[in-house]
C-alpha cells in the first residue's frame, strides 16, 4: 500500500549510484523520529525512572525495601482503598452505563447526538469542577442533602460523607458512566437487525435474544468498557484531591503527597514503588483492553 | 454489491425489547443524575451558604486578580499544547500512513501507552529522571505544554488517526503526484482539507485537556485555572462552585464542537435499513 | 416435513402514505416454490416479512395450513427465514447456529447434534460445522443460514433475496442447491428476488409484483411467453417496442421493420406498439434495404444484433452463431417476424421521439 510513486523514486534510478542504506532508512523512518523522541523524553524515560527508582534505596543501592513498605501498613491500606473505590465505581458505571447506552441507542436523531456529545464532554471533564458541583449537591450544605433532611433522611447523621470512598464512588459516576455509554454505543448500534429477526423467527423471546445472542456479541465491548473504566477510576486524582485535600488514603493521593513533600523527606523511592504499583495495575488493564478489542473486531466483520 | 447497513435508527433494538417505556424511564433517571449537580451548582453559587440570593460570588470572582491571571496562564498553556500537538500528531500520522503503513499498529499502540501511566506517576518520573535540571525546568509553566501533549495523545492522536484511516490517503497522494503536485502542495492542498474535521477534533481535545488539567499543574506548583479553583475552594466555597460551573459550561462548547464535526462523517456511514421491495 | 400450504388474503400495508401492499393475495401449495419478482419498492419483501411476522399488517389475513396466524408473534410462527446477508450469529459456530432454534425448543444435546450434522450434509457442508461465520465464504454462510432455518422443521420457508449479496458464479450454483434442498424437504417456499433470470430458473410459479400489486402469477414459461401486462413483458426478459399502424384485424405494419401478425385483435387504421422478443425476430441482408445493421455483440452462446431503421428506431434481434457469419456491420438488412409477438398496445397519445434504443433490458 506504500505509494508506488515514492517507492519508485527511491529505488529505480539506474544512472545514479545506489544510495547508502542509512540514507534510505532515514528517508523512510525519518518522519516518526520527532514523535518517538518526544515519547521517549516525556514518557518512557520518566516511566523508566519510576521503575528503577522503586528498586533503589536512597543511596542508590538495589533493594526491595521500598516495595515492602509500599505493600504494608498505611500504604497497603491505600491500595485496598483504591481498589475498593475502583471496583465499586466500575461495577456501578458498567451496569448503569450499559443500560443507558441501550436506551440511547434506541433513540433516534437529535437526542441521541446530544447525548453523544455530552458524554464526550463529561468523560473528559477535569475532576475539579465536578468535585465542587457535588459539594453543592451532596455536601454538608448541598441541596440534595437538604431535601433529604426535610424528608426525614439525615445523610450525614447516618455516617454518610461525600468525602469518603462511598462519596467518591458516586461522584466518579459522573465521568465514568459517559465513558461506558461512549464505548457501548457503537457496538450496540452495530447489532444487525438480521440477528434480532433471525433469533426471533427461530423462536427466541426478547430475553432469550439478549441472553443467547445480544450479550455474548457485546461481551468484548463490555469487557473493554469495564477495563477502561477501572483504569480511569484507579488513576483518578483531581477529583479526590479537590474533595479531600489529600486526606483520603488513595494511592494516587499518597504519591501526590510524597511529591509535594507533605510527608517526611527521604522517601522519594517509596513514591516510585507506589508509582510502580499503579503502573502495573493500569498496564494490566490496558493489555486486557487491547486484547479484547482485537477479538471484537474479528467477529463484527 | 449490497453493503451492510447497521441498525442506524435503532429499529432492531425496539424489536429486541427496548421499547418506549424502557427508554423514557432510563433516560429520565440518568438524565436527572447528570443535571442535578449542575443545577445544584448554579443554585449554590447564587445562594451561598447563607441562603440569600446574591451574585456576590460571581462579582468577587471577576474582581479577583488571581482569577484572571490563572485563567490567562491556562489559556496560554493550552494554546502552546494545541500548537505542539498539531506539529507532532499531524505530520507523524500522515507520514506513517503513506511511508510506513506496516508500523501503523505499533504507533497506535504507542499512542495508548500514556493511558497506562497515570499523570501522578508521570510527574513522579519526570521529577526523578530530570531532577538535575529541575531548576531550569520549573521556572517556566510552559513545561506543562509538552507534558499535556503527551498525556492527551491517546485522545488527540487517535482522533486524527481515525480520520486519516478513513480517508484513502495513498490513492489521493498518488493521484496528486501523477498530476505533478509536490509533496507540500499535496499535503496542504489535498490531504489537510479533507482531514479538517479530524484535525480540529484532535486539537480541541488537546486544548480542552490542557485547560482542565489539574494533577500535573498542582504537583509542579503552577497556578493554572484548575489549581486556582481548588485553592479558593478551601476558603470560599460559593466562589469555587461558581467558577466550576462556568468552567463546566465552557468545556461543553469546544467538546460539543468536536462531536458535531466528527458526527458529520459517521452520519454518512450509517444508513437505516429501508424497506426495499 | 409438514405438508401445509400457505394462503395470503388481501394483505394491506402502509408506510405513512406509501401503499406498500395493495390487496395482495397468493396461495402456495406444500412443496411449491413461488418466486416473488419485482423491482425495488414493489412490495415483495414487505409481503415476505408480513408472512414472517416481522411487519404488522394493516389489513388482510395469513393462513398456514388453514389456521389464521395473522396476529401471531414472529417467535411463535415456526417459519424458516433466510435473510439477504450475514445473518449468522457471529459468536456461534455453524453447528451452533443451526442448533439455535432446537436449543430454544429444548431438544436434547445428542438429538441436536444429530440434526445439525444431517442438515450440514444436506446443504453440502458436512465437515464445516466447527467454523465461525467469518471463516466461511458468502455462499457457505447462506447455506448454513438455510440449514438453520430448516432445523426447526418449519411449515413455511421464506427466502429474502438470499443470493443478491453473492458473486455471480456462486449465485448460479447456490440457487440450484437451494432448489434441490427445497424439493427434497418438500416445503412451501416463498423466494423474493429482483433478478428475473434467477426467478425463471428455479420457480414453480412466479408472482411479478409492481407497486404493491401482483401483476401476474404463473409458471416461468407463462410469464415469459405470455406476459399479461406491459410491465411484466418488460421486466422479464428483453423486449423490443416496434411502432406501427394496423392494416387489418390481425396485422400491424411497422415503419421500417416489416409487418407482423399479432395475437390480439386490432383496429385497422389505428397506431399500435408491438412488444416482441429478440428471439422472435430474424434479420437478413437485403440489397437496397432502408435498415442498417448497426451493431453485432457476441454473447457467448449467441449474438445480439442491433438494427436501425430509416426512421431512427432500433430493434434487437437474437442471432445464432451460424446465422451471424456473413453479416457485416453497416450493411443493409431487413427484419422479419419469426415467432409470436408478446403484446400489442395502443400507441401512447403523446408520441415522443425516442432516441433511446427501443428495447427494454433489465439485469
Amino acid at each position: 500500500m506504500v505509494s508506488t510513486l515514492t517507492r519508485n523514486r527511491e529505488e529505480s534510478s539506474p544512472s545514479s549510484p545506489p544510495r547508502p542504506r542509512r540514507r534510505r532508512a532515514l528517508r523512510r523512518y525519518g518522519g516518526v523520529v520527532p514523535y518517538l523522541a518526544f515519547l521517549l523524553i516525556f514518557l518512557l524515560i520518566p516511566a523508566f525512572s519510576v521503575l528503577i527508582g522503586a528498586f533503589e534505596s536512597n543511596d542508590g543501592k538495589p533493594t526491595l525495601s521500598n516495595l515492602r513498605v509500599a505493600l504494608s501498613g498505611p500504604y497497603l491500606h491505600s491500595f485496598v482503598a483504591s481498589f475498593e473505590l475502583s471496583i465499586g465505581s466500575t461495577i456501578i458505571a458498567v451496569i448503569v452505563g450499559f443500560i443507558a447506552a441501550l436506551a440511547v441507542a434506541a433513540t433516534r436523531g437529535r437526542p441521541r447526538a446530544l447525548v453523544q456529545s455530552s458524554s464526550s464532554v463529561l468523560a473528559n471533564t477535569g475532576g475539579v469542577p465536578l468535585a465542587f458541583a457535588f459539594i453543592a449537591t451532596l455536601g454538608n450544605f448541598g441541596i440534595v442533602t437538604k431535601i433529604l433532611s426535610s424528608m426525614g433522611i439525615h445523610l450525614y447523621a447516618h455516617g454518610f460523607s461525600l468525602y469518603s470512598v462511598i462519596g467518591l464512588i458516586i461522584v466518579y459516576q459522573y465521568f465514568l458512566i459517559p465513558v461506558m455509554i461512549l464505548v457501548m454505543l457503537g457496538p450496540i448500534q452495530n447489532i444487525r437487525s438480521a440477528w434480532v429477526e433471525a433469533a426471533r423467527s427461530l423462536g427466541a423471546s426478547k430475553v432469550r435474544f439478549w441472553w443467547s445472542v445480544g450479550l455474548p456479541i457485546l461481551s468484548p465491548a463490555i469487557l473493554s468498557g469495564t477495563v477502561v473504566i477501572f483504569a480511569d477510576a484507579f488513576a483518578a486524582y483531581a477529583t479526590a484531591e479537590a474533595l479531600t485535600s489529600g486526606t483520603l488514603p488513595l494511592v494516587p493521593i499518597q504519591i501526590g503527597n510524597l511529591i509535594s513533600g507533605n510527608v517526611a523527606a527521604g522517601q522519594g523511592n517509596l513514591g516510585n514503588a507506589l508509582g510502580l504499583g499503579m503502573i502495573v495495575v493500569v498496564a494490566l488493564a490496558a493489555t486486557v483492553y487491547v486484547l479484547s478489542q482485537r477479538r471484537a473486531s474479528r467477529w463484527l466483520r | 454489491m449490497v453493503t451492510i447497513t447497521p441498525g442506524g435508527d435503532g429499529l432492531h433494538l425496539r424489536q429486541a425489547g427496548i421499547g418506549r417505556a424502557f427508554r423514557a424511564i432510563v433516560l429520565i433517571i440518568v438524565g436527572a443524575f447528570f443535571l442535578i449537580p449542575i443545577l445544584a451548582s448554579a443554585r449554590y453559587s447564587v445562594l451561598g451558604v447563607h441562603n440569600h440570593l446574591t451574585l456576590s460570588a460571581y462579582r468577587s470572582l471577576f474582581a479577583d486578580p488571581s482569577f484572571r491571571s490563572s485563567l490567562w496562564l491556562s489559556l496560554q498553556v493550552a494554546i502552546a499544547t494545541v500548537i505542539l500537538t498539531g506539529l507532532l500528531v499531524i505530520p507523524t500520522s500522515i507520514w506513517v500512513t503513506v511511508r510506513i503503513p506496516k508500523l501503523r499498529g505499533l504507533l497506535d499502540a504507542l499512542s495508548i501507552v500514556p493511558l497506562g501511566v497515570p499523570s501522578v506517576v508521570v510527574v513522579l518520573g519526570l521529577l526523578g529522571a530530570y531532577h538535575s535540571i529541575l531548576n531550569v525546568i520549573l521556572t517556566s509553566p510552559f513545561i506543562l505544554a509538552p507534558i499535556y501533549v503527551m498525556l492527551a495523545l491517546p485522545y488527540s492522536y487517535r482522533t486524527f488517526d481515525t480520520a486519516v484511516r478513513s480517508l484513502d490517503v495513498n490513492t489521493l497522494v498518488e493521484a496528486a503526484q501523477s498530476l505533478g503536485a509536490s509533496w507540500t502542495r499535496t499535503l496542504i492542498g489535498v490531504l489537510l482539507p479533507n482531514l479538517r474535521a479530524g484535525m480540529i477534533g484532535a486539537l480541541i481535545l488537546a486544548g480542552a485537556y490542557a485547560l482542565g488539567e489539574f494533577v500535573v499543574a498542582s504537583l509542579l506548583s503552577f497556578n493554572t485555572f484548575p489549581v486556582y479553583i481548588v485553592q479558593i475552594g478551601l476558603t470560599a466555597a460559593a466562589e469555587a462552585v461558581a467558577v466550576s460551573l462556568v468552567a463546566l459550561l465552557v468545556a461543553f462548547v469546544p467538546l460539543s464542537l468536536v462531536t458535531i464535526l466528527g458526527g458529520g462523517r459517521s452520519k454518512t456511514k450509517q444508513r437505516s435499513i429501508g424497506v426495499t421491495g | 416435513m409438514s405438508q401445509v400450504d400457505l394462503r395470503l388474503e388481501g394483505l394491506e400495508k402502509f408506510y405513512g402514505s406509501m401503499h406498500a401492499l395493495d390487496g395482495f393475495s397468493l396461495e402456495v401449495a406444500a412443496g411449491e416454490l413461488v418466486v416473488l419478482l419485482g423491482p425495488s419498492g414493489c412490495g415483495k419483501t414487505t409481503a415476505l416479512r408480513s408472512v414472517a411476522g416481522l411487519e404488522r399488517l394493516d389489513g388482510g389475513h395469513v393462513f398456514v395450513g388453514g389456521v389464521d396466524i395473522t396476529n401471531q408473534a414472529a417467535a411463535k410462527r415456526n417459519m424458516g427465514i433466510v435473510f439477504q446477508h450475514y445473518s449468522l450469529f457471529p459468536h456461534l459456530t455453524a453447528s451452533e447456529n443451526i442448533e439455535f432454534g432446537l436449543k430454544i425448543r429444548r431438544v436434547d444435546a445428542a438429538s441436536r447434534r444429530r440434526r445439525s450434522a444431517e442438515l450440514l450434509e444436506l446443504v453440502g457442508l458436512a465437515d464445516l460445522g466447527g467454523r465461525f461465520a467469518h471463516q466461511l465464504s458468502g455462499g457457505q454462510q447462506q447455506r448454513v443460514a438455510l440449514a438453520r432455518a430448516l432445523a426447526i422443521e418449519p411449515s413455511v420457508l421464506l427466502l429474502d433475496e438470499p443470493l443478491s449479496a453473492l458473486d455471480a458464479k456462486v449465485r448460479v450454483s447456490l440457487r440450484d442447491e437451494i432448489r434441490r434442498v427445497q424439493k427434497e424437504v418438500g416445503i412451501a417456499t416463498i423466494f423474493v428476488t429482483h433478478d428475473q433470470e434467477e426467478a425463471l430458473a428455479i420457480a414453480d410459479r412466479i408472482g411479478v409484483m409492481h407497486a404493491g400489486v401482483l401483476e401476474q402469477l404463473g409458471s416461468p414459461a407463462q410469464i415469459y411467453t405470455g406476459p399479461a401486462t406491459e410491465f411484466v413483458a418488460e421486466f422479464v426478459g428483453k423486449v423490443n417496442r416496434l411502432s406501427g399502424k394496423a392494416t387489418n384485424e390481425t396485422t400491424v405494419v411497422t415503419k421500417s421493420f416489416g409487418a407482423y401478425s399479432v395475437g390480439e385483435p386490432v383496429v385497422a387504421g389505428r397506431d399500435y406498439e408491438i412488444l416482441v422478443r429478440p428471439e422472435q425476430l430474424g434479420v437478413r441482408g437485403v440489397a437496397g434495404g432502408t435498415s442498417r445493421l448497426v451493431e453485432m455483440s457476441f454473447l457467448g452462446s449467441s449474438f445480439s444484433a442491433v438494427v436501425q431503421g430509416s426512421d431512427g428506431a432500433r430493434a434487437v434481434v437474437a442471432v445464432s452463431p451460424e446465422e451471424s457469419i456473413g453479416f457485416r456491420v453497416g450493411e443493409a438488412v431487413e427484419i422479419y417476424q419469426r415467432g409470436p409477438t408478446l403484446l400489442t398496445l395502443p400507441a401512447p397519445s403523446q408520441h415522443e421521439e425516442r432516441s433511446v434504443p427501443e428495447f427494454a433490458e433489465l439485469d
